[in-house]
């Protein structure tokens, strides 16, 4: 166990946990020295260890990231691929490039941090944290969808759907063939006749 | 990384049916169905949509003021539509059906046939604005899981048996009937008229999580009380304008509560109901002054 520390892990483990414990005289200050996590872990095995677990993930073009298991298991798939024991070196992610996994581990970290939205505050910023999260080009955006989709993670693929809804919603035809570079390939006669067949749908 | 002009990056390419219909179906159906014209490969994509959302003539839903004006059902392009749309989209199992239709009264049997169309691809949730009866197959369908209705259900139907419902969002409060007819109802929103108060009310509803009631301001201050008789209730809310008291007999499950008065002064109806429900772990009230009718005074405790 003490091999696989290192000062990554001593840092978040301060940052994160240090609130959490009471404080009394005998509690750890900040900066811990290795024998002192050790006596910690020995007195509070399943709190720590499960905590501070972190998770490899490697995107297609073979770049590793290294995430706390909480902000892993956002996806579903990669919570059950953990669950099964397959989550031992590192998870591949074939289906997913580093450009999108990297957006995709952004938006998992900060639903992670953000403690369940009962105030105000915390649901606004991650409001316009979503609304600003999707402000990319289509292309990536299209992948965004393809990744959380293939990762399972309910919230980011409603987010990323719901944008590219409103991007129809409401739009007139020309517009809509405008923002997704469809080419009219109806000719006038067809396109008359699917208008009326759906009249209701043009007024 | 597109090139103009060319279908290349076309969202039905890069995306698998099962989002492109999802997509589709995160609004209205009137603007899925206009994508039907975009191009020849969009025409019937529009089919698997999973929510039918149909808002007639468009836009706010109907209120009690409604008058009826001279539509020839028969003969109607939105009749047309909602027909068609009913006929061709491809999904067995409709996630929604929405049908606002404010200033125009649909005949019954219309309604009947729309609803029951709905029913036939096993509705899991339906969301009625509409000053007509509703048909009593919407109250013995065995897919229903969420209901919202702009009316109250009425006492002379003859069987409710939902056994999938879990929201319930009507005007007034639920018969018995109702109550014995939705053995799993978790959440109950319940817009409270005149005729509601006219005796004691008693909530006996055990397996009740959440409980709305909004009170309307034209009602005048009345005797009688509403008594929640649900042990397992988690959050409770209160709006408008306190015409009974609230007397809740067992609080112990209670979480979270939201209170919004809209009446000139706090009166001691809701000082007594602040006193049960002070004990939750979260509480939000709002105060409307009743003359600028704006809140005023909005705290969130913890």
């Amino acid at each position: 166990m003490l091999k696989n520390l290192n000062s990554k892990h001593i840092q978040r483990f301060s940052y994160k946990y240090l609130p959490q414990f009471p404080i009394s005289p005998n509690s750890p200050k900040l900066g811990f020295s290795r024998s002192q996590i050790a006596n910690y872990r020995s007195n509070f095995p399943t709190t720590i260890m499960s905590s501070s677990k972190t998770i490899v993930l490697r995107s297609s073009d073979g770049e590793t990231f290294e995430v706390d298991e909480a902000v892993a298991v956002e996806s579903q798939t990669i919570k059950h691929m953990i669950e099964d024991g397959c989550a031992d070196t590192s998870i591949p992610l074939p289906n997913v490039t580093s450009k999108i996994l990297s957006k995709v581990i952004e938006y998992c970290k900060k639903h992670v941090e953000t403690p369940n939205a009962d105030e105000k505050v915390a649901e606004e910023d991650l409001k316009s944290f979503d609304a600003d999260f999707v402000k990319v080009d289509q292309s990536t955006l299209f992948d965004l969808i393809l990744a959380a989709n293939y990762l399972n993670i309910k919230s980011l693929l409603d987010l990323t759907c719901q944008t590219v809804a409103d991007m129809i919603k409401g739009k007139t035809p020309e517009e809509i063939r405008k923002t997704f570079n469809i080419k009219n390939d109806f000719t006038p006669e067809e396109e008359e006749e699917v208008r009326r067949e759906n009249a209701w749908a043009f007024e | 990384m597109s090139s103009i002009g060319e279908n290349v990056d076309d969202l039905l390419n890069r995306l698998p049916e099962e989002i492109v219909s999802h997509i589709l179906s995160l609004m209205p159906t009137k603007y899925a169905v206009r994508t039907s014209v975009l191009s020849k490969k969009w025409r019937y994509v529009w089919m698997s949509v999973t929510n039918l959302d149909f808002a007639y003539p468009g836009g706010r839903p109907f209120n009690q003021f409604t008058f009826t004006k001279l539509v020839d059902w028969d003969d109607n392009n939105f009749t047309r539509f909602v027909d068609r749309v009913l006929k061709f989209c491809k999904t067995s199992h409709v996630k929604l059906f929405r049908l606002h239709i404010s200033r125009y009264q649909v005949p019954k049997s219309r309604l009947s046939n729309w609803i029951n169309n709905a029913i036939k691809l096993n509705v899991c949730e339906v969301d009625i604005c509409a000053s007509t009866r509703l048909p009593s197959s919407l109250f013995t369908c065995k897919t229903l899981a969420k209901l919202r209705l702009n009316q109250s259900v009425r006492e002379s139907l003859s069987s409710i048996y939902l056994p999938c419902l879990k929201s319930l969002d009507i005007v007034g409060f639920p018969n018995s009937k109702l109550i014995h007819g939705c053995p799993m109802l978790e959440s109950l929103s319940s817009k409270v008229s005149r005729c509601d108060l006219k005796k004691d009310y008693i909530f006996n509803i055990p397996t009740l999580k959440r409980l709305e009631l909004t009170f309307a301001s034209t009602i005048n201050f009345v005797n009688h009380k509403v008594v929640l008789r649900v042990p397992n209730l988690e959050f409770l809310s209160v709006v408008g304008v306190l015409s009974s008291s609230i007397v809740v007999e067992d609080v112990s499950s209670l979480v979270g509560a939201s209170i919004a008065c809209h009446e000139p002064t706090v009166n001691q109806r809701w000082v007594e109901l602040l006193k049960i429900i002070r004990r939750v772990q979260h509480l939000s009230i709002q105060y409307v002054s009743f003359f600028f009718e704006r809140p005023t005074n909005s705290i969130l405790l913890k």
